[in-house]
């Protein structure tokens, strides 16, 4: 009886000790203002107001205060992580596998809707804009179609089909020059210092060659770089090292940033987003115009992308003096023409599967 | 406001228990009143008002029923309850098929469902009924009732107390240390059926729907994520439920007892939501004459409880026909085929149950009767889609141990196993120890999926 008495009193003292533990730490430890492994902004204490009290929104408001702000929030997350891997040998958590090391997010669902309806908005691009021209577009495979293991993932191949279905536009395939190291260990996106092959298959599917190797060029490291597949993931796996090249081309090369005029540079070193990535051309951008005093060619490119194409136009400027890239997700594509010059000599459309496997992205 | 939240655990619970336990005896039932209001303002601010006239007008007609016995302060209390449950859960479910059938074109209302309206307006009848027929003494303190329908404990999810269950406790109650620490146990086993499996198991469902082809070995698995998912839900639910019960000092009735051991579709109602299926039976299918009559009216009397039952549970034909569906196999069971289950081999028995439980729950999960059939297809091949696919393989990779593990908690192996080392020498000293850790081990890996903002809605919520 005795020895079942303190198996009572233990139960009720955990039970209560960790109830009013993680209350009193979450009370009281200090706030954080943004969570850097999701890298979004955490909710603010909810103002109230009795409109807000009555229609519920104000117990809302505090239930996400207190989901954002409890406390040990990162480490119950790896707990998580673990408990689903290791226990229940989970594959995949929070929509992130990982394999040797490396995080893949694969997509498996094709959506043929969402990419015949993003193929159509692009189609309306060559009609407005370039109805007399030659325009060429290419495919960024997800890295989870060059995973040691077979994963569940898009079917990159249908995705091509589809847009060259209905698509007006010559395709360049570029898949054959990425491998899995080509990818960021813990991020979505391709590292720069290892593009060579790609632009130069780029290239030479729009008639030109690759003069000069950037991944010659001072390789700049930014260490830990903990990308956007690590924060999903929640276990504190190493980060990656961040790298980008710098060449005269680069050094000597003018940026015109419709959402960032302040910034002149190629590699955005001042940038205060929590997406390291976004040093290059400064992240997410609806018009970006690179004017490059080093090209060899007088030529001017305009490319329509995605967050993959920052890293990668650096590479193309010695041979275009001037490069305009337009991101569609934001800026209407009606209005383009009031912001960018689109007078080209090449017109590139160059996306990622997961963006064309999403509807309603591109406006 | 849900159990398995941070916002429940780790501020409301603690707040509850030191103000709950710590009260005056005399206040106690207020300051349990006044918290079950603070939970359900905190997820249902407009409907405080709806939730507090139902448990003035039970209180009243309770104390009616005492003074005149009578069928009227019982209508009164139905004509009231089921009111406004027809108004807020059927009221669109009705125009629905009144334009289906007539073409008549009205508008829906689309209200929101008060949370918890069919688990406290069936508390409301049941204790009305009680008063009339004499089996239990109406509550005389408006607050002391108000308690009791409005306890947050039971309030969205059930189970369904009865006011005969906690008459006692609501005037004298007294907390234990072992009462304390079974009920804490007991909660956080609930919260880890929730959390580690139901709603995993939800996640491999909503996978399933958004495959892009539903193999057949695909619809198997999803077949039994579904009918595991909405058992661990609730089952979880209903042990939180007792186990806050038990903190408190308030017993309340079990609601489940691993119904997946059944072998018969009748013994598997036995043991699956018991108090409502014990609800139906006293307050409907006995006063309709249930099994002592004619067998034409036992059928019908089965016929009736069941469509009930089935519309209890949601405002669609899908539910209406799981409800007819059970009645069928009930009926048949009576017919002959219980006695021919009993002379079957075991595993015969459990695997027709299995199976008449998987395909109820197919039907219970199904959006239309049409989507239903096509996913009952799909489990005998008639879809036209392969056996399996990789992404088949990739679900069953990601959910397989939680699957397993799901299997194994679905029937009574873990209470036996204890039994059995409880009757080993220092068999208790080790349970005695295991207790704490359990809980222990439960509660910080439920909170840690809880921070990792895991799906999280209760499937009874909406109730």
């Amino acid at each position: 009886m005795k020895i079942k008495r303190i198996g009572s009193i233990l139960t009720a003292l955990l039970f209560c000790g960790v109830l009013l533990l993680f209350c009193a730490a979450t009370a009281f430890l200090p706030k954080e203002t943004i969570s850097a492994a999701e890298r979004r902004r955490l909710a603010s204490f909810p103002s109230f107001s009795w409109d807000a009290l009555w229609s519920g929104a104000y117990a809302d408001g505090l239930s996400t205060y207190v989901n954002d702000h409890f406390a040990l929030r990162d480490g119950l997350r790896a707990v998580n992580t673990a408990v689903r891997t290791t226990v229940f040998r989970q594959p995949t958590v929070g929509g992130v596998t990982e394999l040797d090391g490396y995080l893949f997010s694969p997509q498996s669902a094709l959506d043929e809707r969402a990419i015949r309806q993003n193929a159509e908005k692009l189609q309306s691009l060559i009609d407005t804009y370039f109805p007399d021209q030659t325009v060429y577009f290419s495919v960024i495979p997800d890295k989870a179609d060059f995973a040691p293991e077979a994963l569940p993932r898009l079917d990159t191949d249908a995705v091509v089909s589809l847009l060259c279905a209905s698509l007006g536009a010559e395709y360049i395939d570029m898949r054959s020059t990425l491998e899995l190291a080509d990818y960021y260990r813990t991020d979505t996106h391709w590292r720069q210092e290892r593009l060579g092959d790609t632009a130069a298959a780029l290239l030479e599917g729009m008639g030109l060659t690759l003069s000069d190797d950037l991944s010659a060029g001072t390789q700049n490291a930014v260490e830990l770089f903990y990308g956007v597949l690590w924060g999903r993931y929640g276990l504190p796996l190493p980060g990656d090292t961040l790298v980008y090249c710098a060449t005269p081309a680069t050094e000597s090369a003018v940026v015109k940033n419709l959402d960032h005029p302040d910034v002149k540079t190629v590699y955005d070193l001042q940038t205060t987003s929590p997406d390291p990535y976004d040093l290059f051309l400064s992240g997410a951008s609806s018009v970006v115009e690179i004017e490059s005093p080093l090209a060899q060619t007088n030529r001017h490119l305009v490319l329509f992308r995605d967050s993959f194409a920052g890293s990668l136009a650096p590479w193309l400027l010695t041979q275009y003096e001037k490069i305009t890239m337009i991101d569609i997700r934001y800026i209407a594509s009606a209005q383009i023409g009031a912001y960018a010059e689109l007078s080209a000599d090449d017109v590139l459309f160059l996306y990622s599967t997961s963006v064309l496997n999403t509807g309603g992205v591109l406006k | 406001m849900v159990f398995s939240s941070l916002p429940f655990l780790y501020f409301f619970l603690p707040a509850a228990l030191l103000l709950g336990l710590t009260a005056p005896r005399k206040a106690r039932n207020a300051v349990l009143l006044l918290l079950s209001l603070l939970f359900y303002f905190f997820g249902e601010p407009r409907f405080v008002p709806l939730l507090l006239f139902t448990a003035a007008a039970a209180w009243g007609c309770g104390l009616w029923a005492q003074k005149r016995r009578g069928c009227l302060p019982l209508l009164v209390i139905c004509v009231l309850s089921l009111g406004q449950l027809a108004y807020f859960k059927y009221a669109d479910f009705l125009i629905g098929t009144v334009n289906g059938v007539f073409g008549a074109g009205l508008p829906l209302l689309r209200l929101a469902l008060p949370i918890g309206i069919s688990f406290y307006t069936f508390q409301a009848i049941s204790y009305v009924a009680d008063v009339s027929a004499g089996r239990v003494t109406a509550a005389r303190n408006p607050i002391d009732f108000a308690a009791y329908l409005t306890f947050f404990p039971q309030l969205i999810a059930g189970p369904i107390v009865r006011y005969s269950d906690v008459q006692t406790a609501l005037g004298d109650r007294h907390v234990t240390l072992s009462g304390f620490s079974g009920g804490a146990l007991r909660f956080c086993v609930g919260l880890g059926k929730k959390m580690l499996l139901a709603n995993v198991l939800a996640e491999a469902t909503a996978d399933f729907a958004a495959a892009q082809t539903q193999t057949v070995l695909y619809t198997w698995l999803y077949a039994l994520c579904n009918a595991l998912m909405i058992y661990f839900d609730f089952s979880g639910y209903s042990d939180m439920a007792i186990g806050l019960g038990r903190m408190f000092g308030f017993d309340f009735p079990e609601n489940f007892r691993h119904p997946f051991a059944s072998r018969s579709v009748a013994e598997f109602w036995r043991r699956w939501h018991i108090t409502l299926g014990s609800w139906f039976r006293d307050y409907v299918y006995i006063p309709l004459g249930g099994s002592r009559c004619a067998l034409w009216k036992q059928l019908r009397n089965l016929l009736v409880v069941w469509a009930l039952t089935g519309l209890w549970h949601g405002a669609s034909w899908t539910f209406v026909l799981w409800g007819l569906y059970f009645a069928a196999l009930l009926i048949l069971e009576r017919l002959f085929l219980a006695k021919w289950l009993a002379r079957a081999p075991r595993w015969v028995a459990h695997l027709y149950v299995t199976l008449a439980v998987l395909v109820s729950f197919v039907l219970f999960s199904a959006s239309s009767p049409a989507e239903a059939l096509s996913q009952l297809g799909g489990l005998i091949g008639l879809s036209g889609t392969p056996l399996w696919d990789t992404a088949t393989l990739a679900a069953l990779r990601q959910y397989g141990v939680v699957l397993l593990v799901s299997l194994l908690g679905a029937v009574p192996l873990v209470p036996l196993a204890l039994q059995k080392l409880r009757a080993l020498p220092h068999g208790d000293a080790v349970c005695a120890v295991l207790q704490p850790v359990a809980a222990l081990v439960l509660l910080v890996v439920s909170t840690a999926y809880l921070a990792a903002g895991s799906f999280n809605p209760f499937l009874y919520f909406r109730f």
